[in-house]
Formats: C-alpha cells, sequence, structure tokens
C-alpha cells in the first residue's frame, strides 16, 4: 500500500476520521483515536518501517501539530454539544414556558391560575412547588400544592423573608439556605404579591440555568396573579358600588312604605286609647290589625331582600312536590286573591323537586300576589305546571291584566322597578326581584311575556330531585 | 270560666308578654306567669312546673333550645316555641329536641290558642287518657283496629301509609317533624329515605282523596313536617 500512500495524504484521511469521531462522540475517543492515529502512520509509514523508531525530527513536529488540531477539534466539537443541547433546552423551557402562560391565561381567579401553574412548575422542573399569599390579615397561606404534596410549613420564615424583601430566600440562597425549599418572590408591579416554594427531587443545587428559567416561569405567574388580583378588586368595587346604590333605593323605599302603616297604626290605636264607643273601638282595632299585617308583608320582603342580597342565604332544599308548594301559597295568598277564581292545570305524575320550600312558596305567593295586583276583581289568574324536560319542570303564572308594557320584560324583575303608568299599582317594587333571585339561587330561570290570549305570563323552572321519579316500595 | 291552667310565658319583649297574656286572660287562662329571660324562665320551671310554656327561641341570655333541652330531662310538659321567620332552622331544632309545636312571628290569637288548646289536650292523652281514634271531616282512624274509612267507606293503606297516618293523628293538630317520621317508620340513620316519605305521603294523600292543593286532611309545614288538621 506504501507506494500509492504518502503519508501526507494519510495525514489527511487520519484528521478527516477524526474530525467524524469529534462530531459524533464525546472529547475522550477523539483523543484516543488521535494517540492511535500518530501510532499507526509511526509504525507503517515511517521509515524505519514495522517500529515506532522516528529518525527524523520533522516528523516529530508533525505528530505533536496532528494531536494538537485534535485537541482543538475536540474543544470545538465540545462546545458546538453544549451550544445545541442548551438551545434545545430552552427551545423546551420556551414551550413550556408558553404552556403555561396560555393555561394561566385561560383560567379564572387566583386559585385557579395557582393551582395550574403549581402543577405546572413541578412537571417541568421536577419537584414539589407551593404557592403562598397573603390572607386579609396579611399572613402567608398556602394557595395550592401541586399533587406531588405541600411543603412544611415551618419553613415559614424563609417564605415571610422573600415575601417582605422581594428577594430569593432559601435553599441555595445567602439567605437562610439551610431550608430545604428554595422561595422565590412573586413580584406584581411594585409588591410582591405571593411566594413561589420549589423543591428539586434530585437532590443538590440549582444550576444557574435553572435558576434563570424557574425566574421567568415565576415572573409569568405572577403577571397572571396580578391580573387575576385586580380583576377581583375591579368585582368588588363594583359590588359596593352596586351594594351603596341599593341601600339608598332600599332606604328611601322602606321609610316610604313602613311609615305609611305605621302612621294609621300609630292614629288608630292613640284613638282607640281615647275611643268611649265599642263599635269605634272595634273599627280602630281592625284598621290596626290590617295595616299591621301591610307592615308585615313589606318587613318580609325587606329582610328577604336583604339576605338575598347580602349572599348569606342557604338553601334549605328537600325534595318537595309541587302542588304542595303551591297549595302552601294559595292558602297564604287568600287575602290577596280576593274573589279572583285561581284554575290550576298540573300535568299528571309531576316529579319531586329539590327546593327550598318555603323560598319557593314566597315565590309563588308573590307571583300570584303580583297577577291579582293586575286582575280586575272576579276575573281569573291561572296557574299551569308541564314537566317536559328530563332536567326540569315550569310552573307558569298567568294573570287576566293588561300585559307587560313592550320592552319591560326584562326590567319588571329589576330591583324597585315600578310601572310608570298613572293607573299602575303600587307595590315596594321588590316582590318580582325576590322571584328573581330565589329562582336563580336554585339553578332555575325566571322570565316574563304577554300570553297570546291577553295577560301576562310569568313561568319559572325548578330542576327534578335526583330519584325524583322513582317509585316508592314497601 | 275560669282555667286553673298555669302558663309560663319566656319572652324577653314586655309587648310580646303583654300580648299572649291578654290574649290567653280573654280565653280563660287566668293563671298566668311570666318571665323575661332564660334564667328567670328556668327558676319557674324548676320551682313550679307550669302545664304548659310559650318559649321565645330568641332570648337574650340563652338559646331557648337550651331550655327545651334541659326541661325535656324530666318532663314531657308541652312547650310551644315562638321563633321568627329567620330561624328556621332552630326551629326545627326545637322541634326534633322536643317541643311540642311552633308559632311564627307574627302570628294571630287564632293561631296561637289553637296551639296551646292542642298541646293541653295531647298533655294529658299521655297522661292515661288516650283515645281511641280520629274523627275529623269524615276520615275515621280506629288505632285498635287499625281501620280507616272516609265517610264510612274503608281505605286500604298499605302499612308505611297506616304508620305515617297513625303518627300524625296520634299528635292530631299538631306538627309532626319529617325526621321524626323517617325516624319512627325506617329507623334512625336512613336520611337517604326522604323522597320516600314525600312519595309515601303523596300515595297516602291520593287514597284519601286530599288534595295537596286544597288540603283538607294533611297539611305541610315547608322545611318542617307535616300536620293532620282537626279543626
Amino acid at each position: 500500500m506504501r507506494p500509492h500512500l504518502d503519508p501526507l495524504n494519510l495525514v489527511m484521511i487520519f484528521l478527516f476520521g477524526m474530525v467524524l469521531i469529534a462530531a459524533v462522540s464525546g472529547p475522550w475517543p477523539t483523543i484516543v483515536s488521535s494517540i492511535i492515529s500518530v501510532g499507526v502512520l509511526d509504525y507503517f509509514f515511517i521509515p524505519p518501517y514495522g517500529t515506532f523508531y522516528v529518525y527524523e525530527n520533522k516528523y516529530i513536529t508533525a505528530f505533536a501539530t496532528i494531536f494538537l488540531i485534535s485537541v482543538v477539534i475536540t474543544i470545538q466539537a465540545e462546545r458546538l454539544w453544549r451550544r445545541i443541547i442548551l438551545v434545545q433546552k430552552r427551545e423546551e423551557d420556551a414551550n413550556h414556558l408558553s404552556e403555561m402562560s396560555a393555561e394561566l391565561s385561560s383560567s379564572y381567579g387566583i386559585e385557579n391560575i395557582a393551582v395550574a401553574a403549581c402543577s405546572h412548575i413541578a412537571k417541568v422542573f421536577d419537584g414539589k412547588t407551593t404557592i403562598f399569599m397573603p390572607d386579609e390579615k396579611g399572613h402567608l397561606i398556602n394557595i395550592c400544592s401541586s399533587k406531588h404534596g405541600e411543603i412544611n410549613y415551618k419553613e415559614q420564615s424563609a417564605a415571610e423573608w422573600a415575601y417582605q424583601k422581594g428577594e430569593l430566600a432559601g435553599f441555595g440562597t445567602q439567605t437562610m439556605p439551610t431550608a430545604t425549599a428554595l422561595y422565590l418572590p412573586l413580584s406584581g408591579g411594585k409588591k410582591t404579591i405571593g411566594v413561589l416554594a420549589f423543591i428539586p427531587y434530585e437532590a443538590g443545587l440549582l444550576g444557574n440555568e435553572m435558576l434563570a428559567s424557574l425566574q421567568s416561569f415565576t415572573s409569568i405567574l405572577a403577571a397572571s396573579l396580578q391580573r387575576a388580583i385586580i380583576a377581583k378588586t375591579a368585582e368588588k368595587h363594583k359590588i359596593d358600588a352596586e351594594g351603596e346604590r341599593l341601600r339608598n333605593v332600599l332606604l328611601n323605599s322602606i321609610s316610604h312604605d313602613l311609615r305609611t302603616p305605621l302612621t294609621s297604626i300609630i292614629g288608630a290605636s292613640e284613638n282607640l286609647a281615647f275611643s268611649s264607643s265599642l263599635t269605634q273601638a272595634k273599627e280602630y282595632g281592625e284598621s290596626i290589625h290590617q295595616e299591621a299585617e301591610r307592615l308585615a308583608k313589606v318587613l318580609n320582603n325587606i329582610l328577604q331582600v336583604t339576605k338575598l342580597e347580602s349572599g348569606n342565604l342557604k338553601l334549605n332544599k328537600q325534595p318537595y312536590y309541587i302542588n304542595e308548594l303551591i297549595g302552601s301559597a294559595l292558602q297564604r295568598a287568600k287575602p290577596v286573591l280576593g274573589n279572583r277564581p285561581v284554575n290550576i292545570h298540573l300535568q299528571e305524575d309531576m316529579p319531586l323537586v329539590e327546593a327550598d320550600g318555603m323560598l319557593i312558596e314566597q315565590v309563588i305567593m308573590n307571583l300570584l300576589e303580583n297577577a291579582a295586583k293586575y286582575t280586575p276583581a272576579g276575573s281569573p289568574i291561572a296557574i299551569l305546571g308541564t314537566h317536559f324536560s328530563k332536567m326540569d319542570i315550569t310552573i307558569s303564572v298567568k294573570d287576566s291584566g293588561p300585559g307587560i308594557p313592550e320592552g319591560a320584560a326584562e326590567k319588571i324583575f329589576e330591583k324597585f322597578y315600578r310601572q310608570k303608568e298613572e293607573n299602575a299599582p303600587t307595590g315596594s317594587g321588590l316582590g318580582l326581584a325576590i322571584c328573581k333571585a330565589i329562582i336563580l339561587a336554585h339553578g332555575g330561570a325566571i322570565r316574563a311575556e304577554n300570553s297570546a290570549s291577553g295577560g301576562a305570563v310569568f313561568s319559572f323552572t325548578l330542576q327534578i330531585s335526583e330519584n325524583g321519579d322513582i317509585e316508592a316500595n314497601e | 270560666m275560669n282555667n286553673p291552667t298555669e302558663v309560663l310565658i319566656i319572652d324577653d319583649e314586655p309587648e310580646i308578654r303583654r300580648f299572649l297574656k291578654v290574649t290567653l286572660l280573654r280565653h280563660g287562662f287566668h293563671n298566668i306567669t311570666e318571665a323575661k329571660n332564660g334564667t328567670e324562665g328556668l327558676e319557674f320551671l324548676n320551682s313550679r312546673p307550669p302545664a304548659i310554656v310559650i318559649l321565645d327561641l330568641g332570648l337574650p341570655d340563652m338559646d331557648g333550645t337550651d331550655i327545651i333541652r334541659e326541661v325535656r330531662e324530666w318532663s314531657t310538659l308541652p312547650i310551644i316555641i315562638l321563633s321568627g321567620r329567620d330561624q328556621e332552622r332552630s326551629k326545627v331544632e326545637a322541634l326534633e329536641l322536643g317541643a311540642d309545636d311552633y308559632l311564627t312571628k307574627p302570628f294571630n290569637t287564632e293561631e296561637l290558642m289553637a296551639r296551646v288548646n292542642v298541646a293541653l289536650r295531647h298533655a294529658k292523652q299521655s297522661k292515661g287518657m288516650s283515645e281511641a281514634g280520629y274523627d275529623h271531616q269524615g276520615l275515621k282512624i280506629d288505632f285498635n283496629k287499625r281501620l280507616v274509612s272516609i265517610k264510612g267507606k274503608a281505605v286500604y293503606l298499605t302499612p308505611t301509609e297506616y304508620k305515617i297516618l297513625a303518627l300524625l293523628a296520634g299528635h292530631a293538630g299538631q306538627v309532626v317533624t319529617h325526621s321524626a317520621l323517617l325516624t319512627e317508620i325506617w329507623g334512625k340513620n336512613f336520611p337517604e329515605k326522604n323522597n320516600y316519605l314525600r312519595i309515601h305521603v303523596q300515595h297516602l294523600r291520593e287514597k284519601l282523596s286530599d288534595d295537596p292543593l286544597y288540603p283538607k286532611y294533611i297539611t305541610n309545614e315547608l322545611g318542617v313536617g307535616y300536620r293532620l288538621k282537626i279543626e
């Protein structure tokens, strides 16, 4: 072979091989193969052939150069590898980051965001995560934990430090490095809004790379949380403002509705105390009774609305047949209905509904009262009950009145809405609002419309009780 | 018509006490004691037990239910509770603790006297003068023979339906809570039978031709229980 190959050619081939080896494997195979190459070259192609002995110094220089080149190639290849791995890792992180960011922006509410972020970060960084946020009193509390478990509460002081100073604390940092977890502050604008705690599963320090990407996750999380906090505050302000407005209207309405019957009662009772004739006394007594009943009704409505508004309403749900509730309401509405006949048509086999009996009775009563208000004496009112759906039943109350003015079908359920027409009957303007609030609290729907045959129809739905259509067995 | 029956009123509102007193006086009850809080009420109860107690649930110094709990340790004397519309839960609790009946404020004199009279009558019955049956608006129940009839026509009830009716008739005119019925019929710890109870009552009503829309016999006390009418 020697006549065909000059040592120079061979050097080229060897170098080429080394580049290939460096590209596909690590530094050591490259260096070992360069030593072998030099050895082979020396043994077979450099005189005296068959030995490692070298006569001429120029060959020694050549060998050293070959070796040096191989080392340089190796270092360069290694750098290239690291670069590639880093780029890949960054790309992965960026993917995870955008994934999390997408997930967070589609989550609504602080807790949902925290839970989503917790599980995401725990998965990506392979560790335990917890998010701490201050409660109303400013104490840090655990908002969520990834399903891998919770971080012990004794780490509190490190968490507090990170929260107060807005700097990293805990494991692997200058502050309280003995803590098991690393605490990253969640900074939202001017102030810190919480702390993310992280414990890697694999023991050992967190690399700078990892820390940096953990921090970029944290900043995205902080931004999302900040958005949720702002939304919550805005909502609270809105509710407060609405509550304020409501209180004012309520106060005006209450003072009128309470004062009128009270005035009559005070007057009549004063007269009663001084009356000398029994007939007169009876009259005053009756007047007091009547006005007191009216007062009781107004008070009941006000109490109901306050309870519904304050959100303190807890439904006492029990199974009922709707005819029981209608029967109860009819009994209570008797004085208001007067001589207006109530025709009731209930579909056969109405199933049990799950409801707060007293509240639904109140709804039916308010609807009957409203119907009576607009129905001339002697004209009929109708109650219709159907269960066409497997989910709920529908109850409608139809009056024989003038119907709902155009465009008022929605407004009618607003608090203190009263018809502006001159002859419109007066009321507290709360009855239908109470109906709506109660039905919504039950997960049902309520609406008002005009019947084709005249008069207004108010319909609401109620969910059927689970196993509402079972048959009782002995 | 001087009625020697002693009535104890426990209520912190002087005007309510006055209204109760005037009403009771008008109906012949002249032996009336008033207590303005729970401590005073318990003192009266322990020193000289009355025939009946009218007890407000919202007292300034203790919960009305505490008094019921204490009294029920040594006495079955009838207790009628007064509750506001917003005290639904404590009302049910009071009944489950052994109160005999309730009145929701505001109530009228008619309701008050009806509750008082029924409670006193039941107290007498449980002292040995047990009634053999129930007879109202054509509905007759013979407890001994376990026979139910309407206007002379026999009504055939299932055992559960009869049990429900008999329990209500045993406390005719008084409220019987859902949980009392459930416990009596299916034993304790069967709250899931709630639906069954409603269905059995529905069937019972059908057999008695008692339309829930216009109840003749069994009325609903929403959120509390049922009551078999007597007047």
